[in-house]
This record gives structure tokens, C-alpha cells and sequence, in this order.
């Protein structure tokens, strides 16, 4: 096989250190400052993203429609784990990330399996809300987790 | 060559260990950031301006990043995975064999879940790095700082356009883990300062 090498110094390993610039706990404050704005922008699109997730899940598919659905409630999980990592909202990110999983299953195993997908609807309410102690909130992950361990495929 | 190293890491690994007194200076490079989802494509953006980046540009799907990408020098592309039609993955593939000056900018590809239908073609694409969400500040910075110390050669073969998959001299970022495969031996290898070639 034929390998073509290219040794090249990125520009940008270059301008990394040129004179100038900032520390790196300048710059992650001033991140922080620039991106704060954005919170309660996150928190509404987070929200709006779980209004339609359980108007989606309150309305289960006809088969044909099965791949379409299980699409659409994958897109708004990973809407709701994207939105909401920046923030610090592990707890709903870790969520969202394993109804990703369930739903990506579901999705190559072409077969609806409701419930769980139902529990994972209302645990990311339930995170949401922020009302529940940490303990609970770990308990609830690790249910989810539980959740998914059952739905395993043979093939995964 | 088989199994070699996969700039992937996984989700919560690699905690960045940033030195918050590191001085490093990104006023005069040029970042583009393409994400089909508008909110989070301001907001890496926003994020980026905090770390200096005066000159950011901000695409919303991979047709309009590789429009701007044939015309314009880029130094950093940061490029959202999953996009509907032609995603992250395919924009890099495509970048990476274009022939265009952008063609080896170091790319940071920011990954959410990967499907399982897309294990593959992440591995494949060519990117520096796949970061796993949730992206915060301080993981984006602790990853463009790899990325800018990341040496490794870019090769070119039929299957695949990138850098060296196995991790040489700097090894990926902390707690990410690397895996090796059969070594290449670089004493097997013709290498100049822009290019060479290995059969």
C-alpha cells in the first residue's frame, strides 16, 4: 500500500506562541463572562426540547412511521445533552445521553420498546426541575442505567 | 497498518489538567466552527472570542463550510459530528482530500453519541481529535491547546487522509487513553520537511 507523507508544521502551533496572548485561567474567566448570557437561552431551548419529547412519546408510531420516531427522539436527546453539557448540567446531560443510546438500539434493532424510553422521559423532567438531592439524582442514573443494561442487544 | 491508535476519547475521560498560568495567544488565528444548531454554533463561537479568536467563522451546515474552506485560510476548523445530510465526518473526509490549502488544518470534531452506524466512519474521517460533549470552556481549550502542539505527520493512503493515528511524541491529552496496534516503522519511512512517501 502507498502511503503519502505530509510533514508539515500546523500555522496554528506557530501562533500559539507568539508574543502576547493570555493565561489560561484569564481567558477561561473571560469565557465564562462571554457565555453567561447564553444560560437561560440554554435552559429554554433544554426545556422546549423535553416539551417535545413528551408530546413525541405521549404519541407512539405506526410501524412505518417506527424509524422517523425513534429519529426524532434521538435528535431531541442529543438537543438536550449538547444544550445543556456547556452549563454544567451532568446530571441531565448523562440522561439524555443514554436515551441516546436506547434509542440508537431501538433504532438498528427496528423495534419500539416503549417503556423505557418512557422512564427516560420522565427522569430528564425530574432532573430538570433541580429539586431533588444529589443522592436521588445518582439514584436516578443509575436506574436509567439499569434500564439500558436490560435492553442490551445480543449483538452489542 | 491495522488497528492503529483512535483520537476518540471517551465520554467524561481526560478531565482537562489545564496549567491556569499557560500563556498561549490565538488573537491571530482563524477559527471556524460549523454546527447545523444554531445555539450551539454562537455559543462555541462566544466561548472562542473569550479565548482571544478575533476572526471566527460560524457555519451552520458542511456545504457552506467547504463553500468558505476552498477560498478562505483557515487555521482551526471545529466541526460538529452529527449534522443532517452531509455531517461532520464527510466535510473532514472531503477536507482532507481536497487539495485545497485548508486541506490539513487541524480539525477538532466535537461528538455527542456517535451512532453505532457511525463508529467507523469517525475513526476513518480524519480529524485531529473527536471531543466528547458535553463540551465546556475548559475542555475546548484544553483540546485546541493539544491540537496546536500536535505534531504528528499527515499521511495519505487509499483509505485514509489524516494524521498518523498512533500518537508519537506528545501522546494524547491526559487521561485519554491511546491504543496501540502494529508500529510503523519509522526507520522505513523516506521523510523530508514537506512530505515523503512510505510503501
Amino acid at each position: 500500500m502507498s502511503v503519502n507523507w505530509v510533514m508539515r508544521r500546523s500555522r496554528l502551533s506557530k501562533l500559539v506562541n507568539q508574543p502576547g496572548g493570555v493565561t489560561v485561567s484569564k481567558a477561561l474567566a473571560e469565557a465564562a463572562v462571554q457565555t453567561e448570557e447564553f444560560r437561560a437561552e440554554a435552559m429554554t431551548v433544554v426545556a422546549a426540547a423535553l416539551d417535545e419529547l413528551d408530546a413525541v412519546v405521549a404519541a407512539p408510531p405506526a410501524t412505518e412511521d417506527l424509524p422517523a420516531w425513534l429519529e426524532r427522539v434521538y435528535f431531541l436527546a442529543t438537543r438536550i445533552s449538547d444544550t445543556a453539557g456547556p452549563f454544567g448540567y451532568e446530571d441531565l446531560c448523562a440522561a439524555a445521553f443514554s436515551l441516546c443510546e436506547l434509542a440508537d438500539r431501538q433504532r438498528r434493532g427496528r423495534a419500539l420498546d416503549l417503556p423505557p424510553i418512557r422512564v427516560h422521559a420522565g427522569a430528564l423532567r425530574l432532573l430538570l426541575a433541580g429539586d431533588q438531592p444529589p443522592a436521588a439524582r445518582k439514584a436516578v442514573l443509575a436506574g436509567l442505567a439499569q434500564v439500558v443494561e436490560r435492553t442490551r442487544n445480543p449483538v452489542d | 497498518m491495522s488497528d492503529r491508535t483512535e483520537p476518540v476519547e471517551r465520554k467524561g475521560a481526560g478531565a482537562p489538567n489545564l496549567n491556569p498560568n499557560t500563556v498561549f495567544n490565538l488573537s491571530k488565528a482563524t477559527v471556524m466552527v460549523v454546527d447545523d444548531e444554531p445555539f450551539s454554533l454562537r455559543l462555541t463561537a462566544q466561548t472562542l472570542l473569550g479565548f482571544g479568536v478575533v476572526t471566527r467563522h460560524q457555519c451552520g451546515s458542511a456545504d457552506d463550510a467547504s463553500a468558505l474552506l476552498k477560498s478562505h485560510p483557515v487555521d482551526l476548523l471545529i466541526v460538529d459530528a452529527e449534522m443532517p445530510g452531509k455531517d461532520g465526518y464527510d466535510l473532514v473526509n472531503w477536507l482532507r482530500r481536497s487539495g485545497v490549502d485548508n486541506a490539513w488544518t487541524p480539525v477538532l470534531m466535537i461528538a455527542g453519541h456517535t451512532p453505532a452506524s457511525k463508529v467507523a466512519k469517525a475513526r476513518d474521517c480524519g480529524a485531529n481529535f473527536i471531543v466528547a460533549r458535553p463540551l465546556t470552556a475548559t475542555l475546548l481549550l484544553d483540546r485546541i491547546l493539544w491540537v496546536a502542539k500536535d505534531l504528528r505527520g499527515m499521511l495519505e493512503t487509499s483509505t485514509y487522509a489524516g494524521p498518523d493515528r498512533r500518537f508519537r511524541e506528545l501522546g494524547p491529552p491526559e487521561g485519554v487513553a491511546e491504543r496501540r496496534g502494529d508500529p510503523l516503522s519509522r526507520g522505513k519511512l523516506n521523510l523530508s520537511a514537506e512530505g515523503g512517501t512510505a510503501t
